[in-house]
């Protein structure tokens, strides 16, 4: 049996709690991912997909609740601690990217690692290679503002990968690419998942949670899950 | 924690300066330009306070005027062998000087015998001063020689007291780094000044006192107040004190008027430590989201602090210093000087004041370092995704 990667129990996650715009974006969630799943968190806007993934990629802690990544409780870990992990076992794709204008492409995706130990000839080097295996290559050395949609999502693919990360965290990332890049997008997944990465995905893109081979589908509305499908 | 962590945060601290070039070499420029007027004021203050004082320092402890109804006269050179009697006393001289108005370039003269104290200071002088014994040779300042075109061998006319002219002719001309004081000089022998002034016989213009304990001078004066109460005992602490007050005026007056820049530089520093714009706070939000902690922000925006405020402080500070000890302060010389027709030729000797340095520096640098700081502290303790859903 394939061991549980991330568990959630009764996780929820407050906003400016007891204050007057208090908002519940999380409510009462409990989920397991296994280790290798393609799992995709669907819901309109507002349903708390995106929240639930910062709560599982440890960028906030939940209200009440437990998270468990990789065997450990980490949700009452202290920052320093949420840090490290971000580090070490996520990779994060963002919405919109977020790329950070004004540096190259090689620059970005070299910036998760910048302040570890490591050095930068072999930080870039290590960069290097990921933009080869994504064809973006001959973009190394070019500013990200000026690169199209699709090189700025491989950019940012290459930056989730630098620190070889166990699990792949996406929010909405085919929410502005066309369908043909939404294609290809989903095409690099699939290699990932084939590597043994994990997958997680908030999309309320049909085309990400209607292809084949996904393994998990968490269906959400106003903060709750409503629905959770497995293909096993 | 190895070494290439910092290299790294550093390596990346510079790109990030280098893609806001316009606003950071705008900063900079600021900086650089309140610390330029703020270190050249300094610089020059100093730099005269420290003149004065050595030059001053040199001459004696006490000087005695005679006042009359007010005002300086000339003062009988018998007092002296009465001055000389009180314990303490080391040595009384009479000193001959005077100023003198030349129509002709429109300008005041110091005139000073060459017994008198400047000799002292002829570390200053190019050529040579009169001899003793020598009639009708003057050494003269470089404002002089430059005004009236004149150099060693030149010949030069004064008006004396008795309306008739007297040809000097010029055999030493004071080229000093420093020309505070010798710019508008002229020296001549005893006897020459004090035909020129027409000095009565047995009268100076004042008395130089020497005395063998510089911290009885005071109690000396009041004793010489008492014995001679028509006189005014002027201690050398006093005149250094009037230089330092008015130097300390007219650099708090230029302060002044460059107020608009250091006004300028506050609001630019609060703009900073009051908030980050909305691409910062992304920017902090992205960087702690992908693995950066709190720690690392920190240590990229001070070394973003860093690097533009001692650069700043740097070009400020060596501008103000070849500004001030190579271009003879040309900004605002004039208003520290004095107004007068002969300026001192501004090549001033660099005393420079570390503890000002300091000062200055702690008070520009840090402040600027904490400004860039605590607003990004503010926005890297708070949750990424906080920061990024804005």
């Amino acid at each position: 049996m394939t061991e549980d990667i991330i568990r959630t129990e009764n996780v929820t996650k407050y906003y400016n709690k007891g204050k007057i715009n208090e908002a519940l974006a999380v409510n009462d969630v409990t989920l397991t991912v296994r280790h290798g799943d393609f799992a995709v968190l669907k819901g309109p806007s507002g349903s708390g997909k995106t929240t639930l993934l910062s709560l599982i990629g440890c960028m906030t802690r939940p209200t009440s609740g437990s998270i468990n990544v990789k065997g450990r409780d980490v949700s009452h870990l202290p920052e320093r601690f949420l840090t490290d992990l971000r580090r070490k076992i996520f990779g994060f794709i963002f919405q919109q990217f977020h790329l950070i204008q004004g540096i190259n492409v090689l620059q970005n995706v070299m910036l998760p690692l910048y302040p570890t130990d490591i050095s930068i000839s072999r930080l870039k080097t290590r960069a290097e290679g990921i933009l080869e295996s994504l064809g973006m290559s001959k973009r190394r050395a070019f500013p990200v503002q000026g690169l199209s949609g699709g090189e700025q999502q491989r950019t940012a693919i290459a930056r989730a990968l630098i620190n070889d990360p166990d699990i792949i965290l996406a929010d909405e990332p085919t929410a502005h690419l066309d369908t043909a890049l939404s294609v290809e997008f989903m095409d690099i997944m699939r290699t990932f998942r084939d590597k043994g990465k994990t997958i997680i995905i908030a999309t309320h893109d049909p085309l990400v949670f209607e292809s084949g081979d996904i393994d998990l589908i968490v269906e959400m509305r106003d903060g709750s899950v409503t629905r959770v499908l497995r293909n096993d | 924690m190895s070494i290439n962590r910092h290299i790294n945060v550093l390596d990346y601290t510079l790109q990030s300066l280098l893609r806001r070039k316009f606003k950071n070499a705008g900063i900079v420029l600021v900086f650089s330009f309140v610390i330029f007027i703020t270190g050249s004021i300094l610089f020059l203050t100093y730099s005269f306070k420290r003149e004065a004082f050595l030059i001053l320092n040199s001459s004696p402890e006490l000087l005695v005027q005679r006042m009359m109804a007010g005002r300086h006269e000339l003062i009988p050179v018998t007092i002296a062998g009465e001055i000389k009697r009180i314990p303490g006393v080391a040595k009384v001289e009479p000193r001959y000087w005077g100023y003198y108005y030349d129509s002709l370039v429109k300008a005041n003269y110091t005139i000073l015998s060459s017994a008198d104290p400047i000799s002292a200071n002829n570390r200053l002088l190019k050529g040579r001063l009169p001899f003793a014994d020598e009639h009708n040779t003057v050494a003269i300042g470089r404002g002089i020689s430059e005004a009236r075109f004149i150099g060693p061998g030149s010949g030069i006319s004064l008006q004396g007291a008795d309306g008739g002219y007297h040809d000097l002719k010029v055999v030493g001309v004071f080229e000093a780094d420093s020309e505070l004081l010798t710019s508008d000089l002229i020296v001549l022998n005893q006897t020459d000044i004090i035909k020129l002034f027409g000095i009565p016989e047995g009268m100076a213009t004042d008395l130089a006192v020497d005395v063998h304990n510089e911290n009885e001078a005071p109690v000396i004066a009041r004793k010489i107040r008492e014995y001679f109460p028509d006189t005014r005992p002027i201690l050398r602490d006093e005149i250094i004190r009037t230089y330092d007050a008015v130097f300390g005026w007219r650099s708090g007056l230029i302060l002044t008027l460059f107020a608009g820049a250091l006004v300028a530089f506050i609001i630019l520093a609060w703009d900073k430590a009051t908030g980050l714009s909305a691409d910062e706070k992304k920017e902090i939000g992205i960087l702690k989201a992908i693995g950066w902690e709190t720690s690392d922000i920190l240590e990229m925006k001070f070394w973003e602090g860093f690097v533009i405020s001692v650069s700043s402080f740097l070009i400020g500070i060596i501008s103000a210093h070849l500004h001030v000890f190579f271009w003879g302060a040309s900004l605002f010389g004039p208003a520290l000087k004095g107004w007068s027709v002969i300026y001192p030729d501004f090549r001033l000797v660099p005393f420079i004041n570390p503890y000002q340095i300091a000062t200055l520096m702690t008070l520009t640098v840090i402040p600027y370092i904490a400004s860039t700081i605590i607003p990004s502290w503010k926005a890297s303790v708070t949750d990424p995704d906080e920061v990024m859903r804005g």
